[in-house]
């Protein structure tokens, strides 16, 4: 039977990698900051009615926070030119400057100083930016007045009777799902599908106009001169439109949820419930490698932006010196496994990638060696324990084979005792007494094979056959898992953490060259099932996050631009958010071929795209531009939102627990707010320094 | 009555409107400058796009002045905080249509933080003040012109402010309207608040503000008491009965005149109304446009002002 499957194009944050996705975080939103900053500099010199514009307007109160923040403009400027210094001598072919200054490539590769340079000037220009936001949110900014706000928008919206006309049509939408047609297990699925589907899309709509035209709106019919001369602090207004339409979408989408839950489970078939009705909780290990370049990440196929990383299997012709392996650790496992009595399920997914063509939907066999690294291996070094690997294996089949003999001269006696008993019985006790000799000889090998892994300490599973984007599974029995771990984890000699369980992966050997993609969580251990309700909610979360960030950025981009040049730049937002993925391969491939500074001499000099641009001093600056301007893509690819984070709804229809604390909390969660930060930020300044009564 | 205590001050405030890429569209204020003091009721005049809702809009912070500053309450225009002492009336009443009349005084109340008992209590009698008890229960956008002015001013009074700034406030009400509102601002100026008004209406200007400051094209051209302005000592009226006016008599009137160092400025019939100084000084103003009136004493040493002493002439000087 075919598993439900799961296909996760990305790694979502997990909490031991928040830090590192906090350093990117200020890189990123710190070097937007920066360009701000510049940008109103020049801008303030270059234009008079600039003058109110400052980031150092506190007024009397805090004067003595103007030169601090003075100081970190310099700061963040010294260190932004360091790095362009640093790029310009990396390409003045000074290779212990790329080595050890330039920021990373990949996200797996550990930090170089350049990215502390660089994390370290964004937060500087990040407080700058920030410190009159946090003055002002500490001392002005009252919620009374944003409340004020929030009610005015939520009246407004319900008697313009734009929501009624919404809840009719999304009814019309629900009920839609009914005429839909469906194979028996899909059944679930494809409501989960119309539903999800239909509640995005209208409260999408919503969200996107009601954000894009509330303050155009004021603007227009002059309605915010009546309140930006009240005490009110320009950024309230903003705060108060988000959060009441924010409230009014949240209401909107927690009743249409509840409705279709109950149109969802209204009567699900056996099937079906068996797929979906249900939500998978699987517990996740940490990936690494051994055989490939570096611990952090496999073999590259070219794939840039692709989350997977790979590895290579052998083939007859061409035997690698040293076998490449994707490497699970799991340091504990929840209780409920270790008291568990059936199997113990592991489940994966792997993308497959052939170098070489046809036979595209074969599968490809891998084997997964389960390990307790404890005691049976001389080091803990995952590449010497892969190379101890193979012998643990051949030694291993031995025992087992002579154990099994052993056992085989035993399971004769009890054949021959068997069939002297059998004779002249009826034909039911013979069956009988054959069941009961097929169970002995059942449980006798399985005694063989608990023997084999208590003393090697290794389960081996081998060949199992991979296919593109399927969840397969294999299941331990509970005896050999039990025996496997009974004694495992703790901290190692040099007061490390041993991981309870190490599994190898590896692709067998085969006639063609292929490579098998794995990411962190494409293996994983079933650990329990939960309800569907409780998954369906969380994966309403989802909606919900997605519809935050729609108003969030429509709201942001109406404190500048009219209703309607909002609206399209948030349309522009998701949609480009949509296709994050495919953007930043366009991205990295224009870099790639050599950005626009290399290409414009490439055409200016008529030489072939594939011929190297080298050599001349004028190449040479050409190219650090390129490098910078990579760079910038790079940073400004970070405005666009990973809206497909937030779709949950995979997850929910294929019956896979969503984790609370991972991907609900700190993926959608923080996710969310690491996006809208940046945005409010945005909104605040736009709003403040904007002419109410002199609209562009 | 004026107490001299200044609660607005202008220092040659300027305002050019500009496009997006910063090219001027136009000047619609230059370098004025203006003192309005405690207590009093300030009117600003001017014809059509002479700059009345400019400048105040720069004193409300809605405009960010190009050049020279704003100080109400002794705080640049820009600061949020001194709204929590001004009420504004809009020239049009720019209030949410959606909301009836209780909603939107109690709606303006939150911004300033009162609480509910204050909000209720205060828009209950703003309500009976403005005469709109038998509609507080509609929403405004069933409301007549009048309507809307009435609920503009009660929204304008809900903090109970020290400075009111009112842009034609008795636009759209009819002449019954019209006399209740100029009551209610002579009212407003006998509790202590400081009143900024602008209008065309230049009786109303006559019959309650204090002072006056008539703009022309963006520039102050005359600034003062409107009875100093009524009754201008260094100008001669002379009625006559009896003759008619020609040329010959208009000869033999400017000899004589100049026999004493006097200059025939006028001859005609008689008006004695505000609305003929404006006409003139308007008509002046286009014969000799960038003629600027100063106030002779700057505005940085404010107590010092000669602004409002009837008995000097010099305070008028319209330069010949
Ligand atoms: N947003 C704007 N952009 C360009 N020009 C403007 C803008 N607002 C006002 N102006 C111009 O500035 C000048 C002064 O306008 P303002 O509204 O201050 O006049 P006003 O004295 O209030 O006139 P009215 O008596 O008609 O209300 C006018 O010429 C007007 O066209
Ligand atoms: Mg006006």
């Amino acid at each position: 039977m075919l598993f439900a499957s799961i296909i996760l194009e990305r790694v979502p944050l997990l909490w031991h990698n928040l830090l590192d996705g906090l350093n990117t975080w200020v890189q990123n939103a710190g070097a937007i900051a920066f360009v701000g900053i510049v940008l109103v500099v020049v801008a303030r010199r270059l234009h008079r009615d600039l003058n109110e514009f400052t980031f150092w307007d506190f007024g009397d109160r805090l004067k003595a926070l103007v030169p601090v923040l003075q100081a970190c403009v310099m700061i963040a400027g010294v260190g932004y030119t360091a790095m362009v210094l640093m790029w310009t001598g990396s390409r003045l072919s000074l290779p212990w400057v790329r080595e050890r200054f330039l920021p990373r490539e990949h996200p797996m590769q550990p930090p170089t100083i350049g990215d502390w340079i660089l994390t370290a000037s964004g937060a500087f220009a990040l407080v700058v930016v920030l410190a009159p936001v946090v003055v002002d949110l500490l001392s002005r900014i009252a919620f009374g007045r944003i409340w004020a706000v929030a009610l005015l928008s939520w009246k407004e919206a319900i008697r313009g009777r734009v929501i009624w006309v919404f809840g009719a049509i999304a009814l019309v939408f629900l009920f839609a799902g009914w005429f839909i047609t469906y194979k028996p297990e899909d059944q679930l699925r494809s409501y989960v599908r119309v539903v999800y589907l239909s509640m995005s899309l209208l409260c999408l709509i919503l969200a996107g106009l009601l954000g894009a035209f509330s303050i155009p709106n004021d603007v227009e019919n002059n309605t915010i001169h009546t309140i930006v001369t009240k005490p009110v602090e320009k950024f309230e207004i903003v705060l108060g439109r988000f959060l009441g339409y924010g409230a009014l979408l949240t209401i909107g989408l927690l009743v249409a949820s509840s409705l279709s839950l109950v149109y969802v489970l209204r009567g699900v078939n056996e099937d079906a419930a068996f797929e979906s009705d249900k939500a998978r909780v699987s517990h996740y290990g940490m990936l690494h490698f051994v055989g490939t370049k570096s611990s952090r990440e496999g073999e590259n196929v070219g794939r840039e932006w692709s989350y997977r990383s790979y590895i290579k299997g052998p083939t007859k012709q061409n035997r690698q010196p040293v076998r490449q392996y994707a490497i699970w650790d799991f340091y504990d496992f929840p209780s409920e496994v270790k008291a568990r009595t059936t199997g113990v399920v592991f489940e994966y997914s792997f993308d497959i990638f052939r170098l070489s063509k046809g036979q595209e939907d074969k599968g490809v066999f891998c084997s997964f060696t389960l390990v307790n690294p404890k005691k049976k291996f001389a080091n803990m070094d995952p590449s010497q324990q892969s190379r101890e690997l193979d012998g643990v294996l051949d030694e291993m089949r031995k025992t087992r084979e002579k154990l099994k003999s052993a056992k085989d001269k035993l399971l004769e006696e009890a054949a021959a005792a068997l069939a002297t008993n059998k004779q002249g019985k009826s034909k039911e006790v013979q069956e009988k007494l054959d069941e009961e000799y097929a169970e002995l000889e059942k449980k006798e090998y399985a005694a063989i094979e608990v023997e084999v892994i208590q003393r090697f300490q290794v389960i081996h599973v081998a060949a199992q056959m991979v296919t593109d984007f399927h969840t397969q599974r294999f299941t331990i029995p509970a005896q050999e898992f039990k025996a496997l771990t009974s004694d495992a984890g703790g901290k190692g000699p040099d007061n490390n953490l041993i991981p309870a369980v190490r599994i190898f992966v590896s692709a067998d050997e085969s006639e063609q060259a292929q490579m098998v993609g794995v990411a962190a969580q494409d293996l994983y251990l079933v650990v329990s099932e939960q309800p569907f309700w409780q998954n369906y909610y969380k994966g309403v979360f989802g909606l919900w996050c997605t519809h935050m960030l729609v108003l969030g950025v429509a709201v942001a981009c109406s404190t500048y631009f009219s209703g309607v040049i909002s609206l399209l730049l948030t349309l522009f937002y998701y949609v480009a958010g949509m296709n994050r993925q495919y953007l930043m391969q366009i991205a990295e491939g224009q870099v790639e071929g050599g950005g626009p500074g290399q290409s414009f001499i490439r055409l200016a000099t008529r030489m072939t795209p594939s011929a190297p641009v080298d050599g001349t001093p004028t190449a040479s600056i050409v190219q650090v531009m390129d490098r910078f301007f990579s760079w910038w893509v790079g940073r400004l690819m970070n405005l666009i939102p990973d809206v497909n984070r937030h779709d949950l709804y995979q997850f929910v229809a294929n019956g896979f627990d969503i984790g609370w604390s991972d991907l609900l909390l700190l993926d959608n969660g923080v996710g969310l707010i690491a996006y809208l930060v940046p945005w409010a930020i945005l909104a605040y300044y736009l709003m403040k320094y904007r002419e109410i009564a002199n609209p562009q | 009555m004026a107490s001299k205590e200044p609660v607005v001050v202008t220092r040659k405030l300027t305002k050019i409107y500009r496009d997006f890429w910063g090219r001027e569209k136009k000047v619609a204020l230059r370098a004025l400058n203006l003192e309005v003091y405690r207590g009093e009721i300030f009117g600003l005049l001017g014809p059509n796009g002479s700059g009345k809702t400019t400048t105040i809009k720069l004193l409300l912070g809605l405009l960010f002045p190009t050049d020279g500053d704003a100080l109400v309450f002794n705080m640049p225009s820009g600061e949020v905080q001194k709204n929590e002492r001004i009420g504004y009336l809009p020239e049009e009443s720019y209030l949410y249509r959606f909301l009836n009349a209780e909603e939107t005084l109690d709606f303006y109340g939150r911004l300033f933080n009162l609480d509910a008992d204050t909000r209720r209590e205060r828009s209950e009698r703003l309500i009976e003040t403005v005469g709109l008890a038998n509609d507080k229960k509609r929403v405004l956008k069933e409301y007549s012109k009048g309507m809307r002015q009435r609920i503009g001013l009660a929204q304008a009074l809900i903090n109970d402010p020290e400075l009111v700034i009112l842009d034609e406030p008795t636009s759209g009400l009819d002449p019954l309207g019209t006399r209740w509102m100029k009551n209610l601002i002579i009212k407003l100026r006998d509790e202590g608040k400081t009143i900024i008004m602008c209008s065309h209406r230049l009786e109303d200007v006559q019959d309650i503000c204090d002072r006056v400051a008539i703009l022309s094209d963006g520039e102050l051209r005359k600034l003062d008491s409107v009875k100093n302005l009524l009754e201008d000592v260094m100008r001669l009226e002379l009625r006559a009965s009896g003759v008619q006016l020609n040329d010959e008599l208009k000869k033999d009137l400017e000899e004589v005149l100049a026999k004493h160092g006097g200059k025939l400025e006028f001859i005609g019939h008689p008006t004695t109304t505000l609305e003929a100084l404006f006409l003139r000084i308007i008509e002046e103003s286009q014969a000799h446009p960038g003629r600027r009136y100063m106030p002779d004493a700057a505005p940085e040493t404010p107590g010092a002002a000669p602004d409002g002493k009837p008995a000097e002439p010099a305070d008028v000087n319209i330069k010949k």
